[in-house]
């Protein structure tokens, strides 16, 4: 009794799983350059009990059967990464967004410049400061103003309480309070009028 | 970050001196840098400051600076507020530390450094408001005793 073996087929099986040999490759690759560090696992080390026997048993084993499924089914992959890409938030770059101390959340009301210049006179009895809306911020005031390109612009006060959120990182450690282009729902400029 | 020069505040007839940069408001929204001359000005300027009472209420007055526009040009008060010579610093809202006594701790960064206690002057719109003092204690005989 012999027994026949199709080598037609392996070879085109072999030629198959090529794609997914490569895909394989790359992520090993890709993961042995972003190991820990000597120091990161050092101190992984100190924090948990050093890696046992049968978690490393238990990696190898998951790792075998992930490239042994990518290199069968790497069209399955490639499928459910791209809808993967598809489905990801957009980053915006930092360098694209303004970074303003207000948000939406801060606002308070819709006001017309003539408003805000009458809610700004400053006084000083001592006469130190120019007699026009905003005192020594009146050119920002006109800069801001300059910004308001669009018919649908919209002029806003806001107020941000002291202890609130400004931005991601920060905190106010006084009460801001200021004004804002608001164009489309977004914040387009600010001006601060009053902050530490 | 080296531990920077503070601003100077005349009050009472006294110099002390401000953990606070109440010029820095007016700096970012006319959009006005100035050259960092040292590691322990990166500001760029040194201002000096003055309560003065008028109308039965204390107010905060920029009454000099030094600011570095480059390396070797220094520009004073006249030059960056043309026809004042002192600025009612309107914009400020806040508190202002001005640190008093002892120094306790020194920190080699920022107004990070502890002194025996902290005077704070706090202003609503250049307008003093309220003042109080927060006694300190040195935070490594804290850790200490802990």
């Amino acid at each position: 009794m012999t027994i026949s073996f199709d080598y037609t087929l392996l070879q085109w099986f072999g030629i198959y799983t090529l794609p997914g040999l490569a895909y394989v490759t790359y992520n090993m690759i890709k993961l042995y350059r972003e190991r820990n560090s000597k120091f990161v696992n050092d101190m992984l080390l100190a924090i948990h009990n050093k890696t046992s026997t049968q978690k490393r048993i238990e990696d190898s084993i998951a790792f075998g059967a992930a490239a042994i499924c990518i290199l069968v089914a790497w069209p399955a992959f490639i499928v459910w990464w791209l809808m993967q890409k598809r489905e990801e938030p957009e980053v915006l770059d930092d360098e694209d967004e303004d970074d303003f101390t207000c948000n939406i959340g801060n606002l308070v009301s819709e006001v017309t410049p003539i408003e805000a210049e009458v809610f700004n006179q400053v006084h000083d009895p001592l006469g130190k400061v120019p007699k026009l809306p905003f005192g020594h911020l009146n050119k920002a005031w006109g800069c801001l103003l300059a910004e308001m390109t669009e018919p649908t612009d919209q002029l806003w006060s806001f107020f941000i309480p002291k202890g609130s959120d400004i931005g991601t990182y920060l905190t106010a450690t006084s009460e801001v309070r200021g004004y804002v282009i608001v164009r489309k729902g977004k914040i387009v400029d600010e001006l601060v009028v009053e902050s530490d | 970050m080296t531990a920077q020069v503070h601003e100077e505040l005349l009050y009472e007839g006294k110099s002390i001196s401000l953990c606070t940069e109440p010029l820095a408001l007016y700096l970012k929204q006319n959009k006005i840098r100035f050259a960092s001359p040292h590691t322990a000005c990166w500001r760029g300027y040194v201002g000096s400051w003055q309560i003065i009472e008028a109308e039965g209420a204390e107010r905060l007055y920029l009454v000099g600076i030094e600011a570095h526009e480059d390396y070797e040009t220094i520009l004073r008060l006249p030059d960056l507020f043309p026809g004042f010579d002192k600025v009612f610093a309107h914009w400020f809202t806040g508190e202002l530390r001005c640190p008093q006594g002892e120094l306790l701790d020194y920190v080699h960064g920022g107004y990070a450094s502890t002194y025996e206690y902290d005077l704070m002057m706090e202003f609503k719109q250049g307008v003093l408001v309220h003042k109080y003092a927060i006694h300190n204690k040195d935070p490594n005989t804290e850790e200490n005793s802990d």
